[in-house]
């Protein structure tokens, strides 16, 4: 007999968790049995556009997806990433490697640079979250990740 | 070594005690209970994430700054033009917002994989020791910039060009009214000039030319420098102030515009035919051609130095002074010229912009940073909240980036 797996942890951009809740029946990701959803807790309103804040607060409330903090000290090594992406998104790898959790993030740019920290296996898009953890859902359309985009940031 | 959560305790007191700030006030503006800063001050309670922001805000510092081991060095020519004195809020406020943004652009030109530019392109002299040797350095050094750049006799046209070919960045701001412009240079921030948006473009360009005189002679002594009312008895500002007016005005250049203006009341010319090698002939005089010149033409007027200086790009004044020194005017002559002010410029208003002052656009540091941000976006060296995190800051609607429809 196998020894029961613990459940993973997927730590969510918050900008796929936004995608995600806009494409997916309401509370799939908090009834989801394969893994558990969470973004990290640093969401300032100043470092998100007004009307995508107001989306991730509901998107955070429709899913129930858990919020996660790191120690700031955590953060020092990922500082020179600080050329690249901002600081939430800093804090949402730190999160994951804290934690030894997975991250996932439709953005490659935030991938690439996640790769550089977590193991590659643990860095995943959008479409591997729901291939993954979703598979009795409906395969999501082929344009999801451009849909779900073109849908609330173009 | 990274910086421990003692450290950054210390750390944090050390801000609040600098602001002479309570426990209860940073409590209340965390929404925190006292002696849960008291504890995160003792080292006993880490800090998080969003809580080392805030108090970033609180502390009005950069979370970089506050969990780097070592302080980060500001950029070298803000803290030398910082020491520098008696800066207003104005000029403060616009200095810190322009090195912000050279700061940014360095980044992303690194990401890019821009090489960084250095002031290898500057000369090394000796620190004039009088106001006279100040000028003839300044006067030497124009003519061999303007030979370096093969510019002969002409006008300078292209001034924030050949500036920026240098991979110095150019700016305008608005600086209080005594400050012409300023220049610095630092690892993180890159050379730049900047000049007082609030001055005529004439007046501009002659400060950039002026800076871009700093930047030659002075770059390799010291990180950065204003150039303000205050100190133009300073003998690195005459310096500047000789080379400028000799970059933008070459003697012979100068001389022979005015030739074609106009001359003596009579014209002679000797008409050489070949005849006088001939035997029998040398004795002979030459044909000669003469006229007349139009009344007044033989001294210089009003309309003569504003053509001067719209050729050269440079103010009446500036060019009156400068035919001074060259001897072409005497004093009195200078000051009946000066008194003409008021009519140079509602003939220079009739006459319309010269078309190269719109050279001008070039300087522009918001401009130019945006085309990087795009550049960066597009290359994915960023990602989108970045780019948007860079707009802020140039204070610009991060939404327009938005319609490049760029999908990350």
């Amino acid at each position: 007999m196998k020894p029961l797996q613990a459940m993973p942890t997927v730590v969510l951009d918050p900008y796929l968790l936004i995608s995600m809740s806009a494409t997916f029946p309401t509370g799939l990701l908090a009834s989801c049995f394969y893994a558990r959803f969470a973004v990290c807790d640093h969401l300032l309103p100043e470092d998100f556009l007004s009307e995508e804040y107001k989306q991730l607060m509901q998107a955070l409330h429709r899913e129930k997806v858990d919020t996660l903090s790191v120690p700031a000290v955590e953060m020092v090594d990922l500082l020179p990433m600080r050329n690249i992406l901002v600081l939430n998104q800093i804090a949402t790898i730190a999160v994951a490697r804290f934690h030894g959790y997975l991250f996932a993030s439709d953005c490659c740019t935030f991938r690439r640079a996640a790769s550089t920290i977590l193991q590659s296996a643990d860095v995943l898009c959008g479409r591997q979250v729901c291939q993954r953890f979703m598979p009795h859902y409906l395969t999501p359309p082929e344009s999801y990740i451009q849909v779900s985009y073109n849908t609330h940031y173009a | 070594m990274p910086i421990t959560q003692e450290k950054l305790a210390e750390r944090l007191k050390a801000e609040r005690t600098r602001l002479e700030l309570t426990q209860e006030v940073v409590a209340e503006l965390m929404g925190m209970k006292r002696p849960t800063i008291a504890q995160i001050e003792a080292g006993k309670r880490s800090v998080s994430s969003i809580e080392l922001s805030q108090f970033a805000v609180i502390y009005k510092r950069d979370v970089e700054s506050l969990l780097l081991e070592n302080e980060p060095e500001d950029a070298l020519g803000l803290l030398y033009l910082r020491n520098s004195g008696d800066l207003n809020d104005t000029v403060c406020y616009n200095l810190d917002k322009c090195i912000e943004v050279c700061k940014a652009a360095t980044q992303l030109e690194k990401l890019l994989g821009t090489p960084q530019k250095d002031v290898s392109f500057s000369y090394t002299l000796e620190r004039p020791q009088t106001r006279w040797e100040a000028v003839e350095q300044g006067m030497r050094l124009a003519a061999m910039e303007r030979k370096r750049l093969e510019l002969g006799t002409l006008p300078v046209r292209n001034i924030v060009e050949i500036i920026a070919q240098h991979g110095v960045r150019v700016g305008r701001y608005t600086l209080t009214d005594d400050v012409s412009g300023l220049f610095f240079l630092g690892t993180d921030t890159g050379i730049a000039i900047l000049v007082n948006a609030g001055h005529s473009t004439t007046r501009r360009l002659f400060s950039y030319a002026h800076e871009y005189a700093h930047l030659l002679m002075d770059g390799q002594q010291t990180p950065g420098g204003v150039s303000r009312y205050g100190n133009r008895n300073d003998l690195l500002e005459v310096r500047a102030n000789a080379f400028t007016a000799h970059f933008l005005m070459p003697d012979e250049g100068v001389r022979a515009f005015l030739d074609g203006l106009g001359g003596p009341t009579r014209q002679v010319i000797e008409i050489y035919d070949g005849f006088k090698e001939q035997a029998g002939h040398c004795g002979e005089d030459l044909l000669t051609a003469q006229r007349r010149t139009a009344p007044g033409s033989q001294e210089i007027r009003m309309i003569d130095v504003l053509r001067v200086a719209r050729h050269f790009g440079t103010s009446y004044s500036a060019t009156i002074y400068h035919l001074l020194n060259l001897k072409i005017i005497q004093k009195e002559t200078q000051e009946k010229l000066l008194k003409e002010q008021r009519r140079a410029e509602q003939a220079n208003k009739l006459l319309g912009s010269p078309q190269y002052l719109e050279q001008e656009t070039l300087a522009d540091l918001k401009q130019m940073t945006v085309n990087l941000i795009v550049e960066a976006w597009l290359q994915e060296k960023i990602s989108r909240p970045k780019a948007y995190e860079y707009m802020n800051l140039l204070e610009m609607d991060p939404q327009e980036l938005d319609k490049l429809n760029i999908i990350d």
